[in-house]
């Protein structure tokens, strides 16, 4: 277990201003799937690339969701061979495709249902918010900054102010 | 600006985007960073607006997003964009309307030229013993024209050449039509440049508008020119082209479609009349006195909006105002001989044509690829076309420039004066003829490029030359990447080439001909 640091950033969404438009996924699976990291070309290679992110619609309200790295990670524990790891630093739980033997018992166990079985890479497939790179694609693509990468407290904040402000959240 | 890449070759620019920078102007390429990554569905042709039940879209990554809510799946969705753009046509039918009702009321008036009008109906197969028979004949022909075609038993990249070409007929229809109304200029030289904007004058820039408004526009100049002088503008009214040329009117040219928002830079455009152009000049404008206006049908309305341009001069801040010095002399060549082209061809004194075509591209550096490619080829024994925006494009280097000979022996041997570098047809709407050179002289000797495809009419003759047999090649990535099917399809009629390698593979294709 990971002493709790809320300074460490996560991914979270500003529903106000996403569209749905699922940029973020096609972005995900270009950048971090595709092995000609072009939009064009991804889409006609012989392994579909897969992204990590999922644009989820409630009826009223659209929001991307990926893994959250929980702090108590169920995959984590779950995790016979030590494939499912966390990177000291960044927090983010990352899958190390090498040790996965596709069990699959981190597919069953997480509450978010965000973890793939991605048969073609013959491992667990998941977000690991781009913790290598300056920033995460699905961030950097999102038209409208309904994505950002902050702390969880910067993020209550920017609730609070909101919701102050009679703003939507 | 990020400086993503280098925006355009054109030297003429530089001083202009600092100036922009300085007025803390956004210009084209400022909205098309600012808005990256654009819409990835649509990039891939998997989205469709056509109905209110979407707008529908397909996720190329999620397999099990097979079809739209009508059933349409990737192969139709990108298809359907190809078909709507190859079929685009409103402006075409629009403009020839206007036209062969004015035809009609100049021939019941006697205003026609009976020999050129019993000639242009010869060649579109229109017989009649009046002229109003001659009229009515064309108007059906016209009407034939742009109907739209039903696929019927071609396959669909036959269809869509068939698409495309029955819309240059449709321009070339039209061109003769305005060579009826209004007259052929001949071969004038003219000038192109931001040069050409006066500061004494009220200068009014036309933007893709169609042959009725060029005429009322030259009407119209010369009726308010002592209108324009009592406002102070002492050299009258100055109209100039944006990305085209015009085979009727001797209108001067400022700049290519790529560098419209360049010439209202100088502050010296009052007014800017968009017509089927893409009017990327109303983004500068909105800093300026500029008057922005889209295109009207009458000559009435017009007079209208070309008193707000005159009035506009007096708005003009002189402290914006950066007058341009660079001009380049134009020849065109209106009418080279198909069946001569095909003498020199199988005599192997030419020993291809290469066509430069298309409008300008903002996702590119802009003019590279023409200027690579013509720089590689125009020295070469091989006859190189162009016409519209390509024409204004290659002109601002002095391609078109007779100071600048090129080939005489291939001049001579085409009765042509001077010797170009580069033989300009004419404008966007003379593009028929180089369609009617490649079909008599053999589609097969000749490579046609877009570097910088844009709009439907580009796409729309890469099309029709496609079907004369001609290789066709385009910097620009077609919107049909969504379905492996289409864009093998497609790749075979259009065949798309990266920036760095498209001047080298033009070049192979002439190499042992």
């Amino acid at each position: 277990m990971v002493t709790e640091n809320l300074t460490q950033k996560r991914i979270f969404v500003d529903q106000s201003r996403c569209l749905g438009c699922k940029t973020c996924e096609l972005r995900c699976a270009v950048e971090r799937s595709s092995l000609s990291k072009s939009l064009p070309n991804a889409v006609q290679e012989s392994i579909l690339p897969r992204p990590r992110v999922y644009v989820e619609w409630d009826g009223k309200n659209s929001a991307p969701i990926q893994c959250r790295h929980c702090e108590d990670a169920p995959c984590l524990e779950t995790c016979s061979t030590g494939a499912m790891q966390r990177d000291e630093k960044s927090g983010c739980v990352f899958v190390d495709g090498n040790k996965c033997i596709s069990c699959w018992m981190c597919v069953m166990v997480c509450p978010y249902g965000v973890i793939a079985p991605a048969h073609e890479k013959h491992s667990a497939d998941k977000c690991d918010q781009c913790f290598q790179m300056p920033q995460p694609h699905c961030v950097a693509a999102c038209p409208t900054g309904a994505l950002q990468e902050i702390s969880a407290e910067d993020y209550a904040l920017q609730l609070k102010q909101k919701r102050q402000l009679g703003l939507p959240t | 600006m990020r400086q993503v890449r280098r925006k355009t070759v054109d030297t003429a620019a530089k001083g202009y985007l600092l100036k922009a920078k300085n007025e803390g102007l956004q210009l084209s390429w400022n909205k098309y960073e600012g808005m990256l990554p654009q819409d990835g569905f649509s990039q891939l042709g998997l989205s469709c607006h056509e109905c209110l039940q979407g707008p529908c879209r397909l996720n190329p990554f999620r397999p099990e997003e097979s079809s739209t809510v009508c059933g349409l799946g990737k192969d139709e969705l990108a298809l359907a964009w190809l078909t709507r753009q190859a079929g685009e046509n409103r402006e075409l039918v629009a403009s020839g309307s206007l036209m062969l009702a004015e035809l009609k009321h100049s021939a019941s008036s006697g205003e026609v030229e009976r020999d050129l009008l019993q000639s242009k109906a010869a060649k579109w197969s229109v017989s009649g013993e009046s002229l109003s028979d001659l009229v009515a004949g064309l108007s059906l022909k016209f009407a034939e024209l742009a109907y739209p075609q039903t696929q019927r038993k071609m396959s669909r990249t036959s269809y869509l050449k068939s698409l495309g070409s029955q819309q240059i007929t449709l321009v070339a229809f039209n061109a003769d039509l305005a060579e009826l109304l209004y007259g052929q200029c001949k071969s004038l030289p003219r000038l192109v440049g931001l040069a050409v904007l006066k500061e004494k004058a009220v200068n009014i820039c036309l933007d893709g508008t169609n042959h009725s408004l060029q005429a009322s526009a030259l009407e119209l100049s010369n009726e308010l020119e002592e209108e324009a002088i009592q406002r102070g503008a002492s050299d009258g009214l100055n109209i100039v082209l944006t990305g085209d040329f015009s085979t009727n009117f001797t209108f001067n040219t400022a700049c290519n479609e790529g560098t419209t928002e360049l010439a209202i830079l100088t502050g010296l455009v009052d007014l800017y009349l968009i017509g089927d152009g893409l009017g990327r000049g109303r983004i500068p404008a909105e800093g300026y006195h500029t008057v922005v206006a889209a295109a009207v049908s009458t000559k009435e309305d017009l007079r209208e909006v070309f008193l707000q341009g005159i009035a506009a001069y007096a708005q003009r801040d002189l402290r914006k105002v950066k007058v341009a010095s660079q001009a380049e002399k134009v020849t065109g060549v209106y009418n080279l001989d198909p069946q001569k082209i095909k003498e020199l061809l199988d005599q192997g004194l030419v020993k291809g044509i290469c066509v430069i075509a298309g409008g300008s591209n903002l996702k590119l550096t802009e003019d590279q690829a023409s200027l690579d490619i013509a720089k590689t080829l125009s020295h070469e024994n091989i006859l190189c076309l162009t016409y519209g925006n390509s024409a204004v494009t290659l002109a601002k280097y002095g391609y078109l420039n007779p100071e600048n000979p090129g080939n005489s022996v291939l001049a001579a041997a085409l009765n042509v004066e001077g010797a170009p570098l580069f033989y300009s047809v004419g404008g966007e709407s003379d593009a028929g003829k180089i369609l009617e050179i490649l079909r008599v002289a053999g589609g097969n000797k000749a490579v046609a490029v877009f570097p910088e495809l844009t709009i439907a009419r580009d796409l729309q003759m890469a099309l029709a030359i496609a079907q004369t047999g001609a290789k066709v090649y385009t910097g620009v990535q077609l919107p049909v990447a969504g379905s492996v099917n289409i864009s093998e399809e497609i790749d075979k009629v259009i065949e798309y080439c990266g920036p760095k390698e498209l001047t080298e593979t033009v070049a192979k294709c002439f190499e042992g001909a």
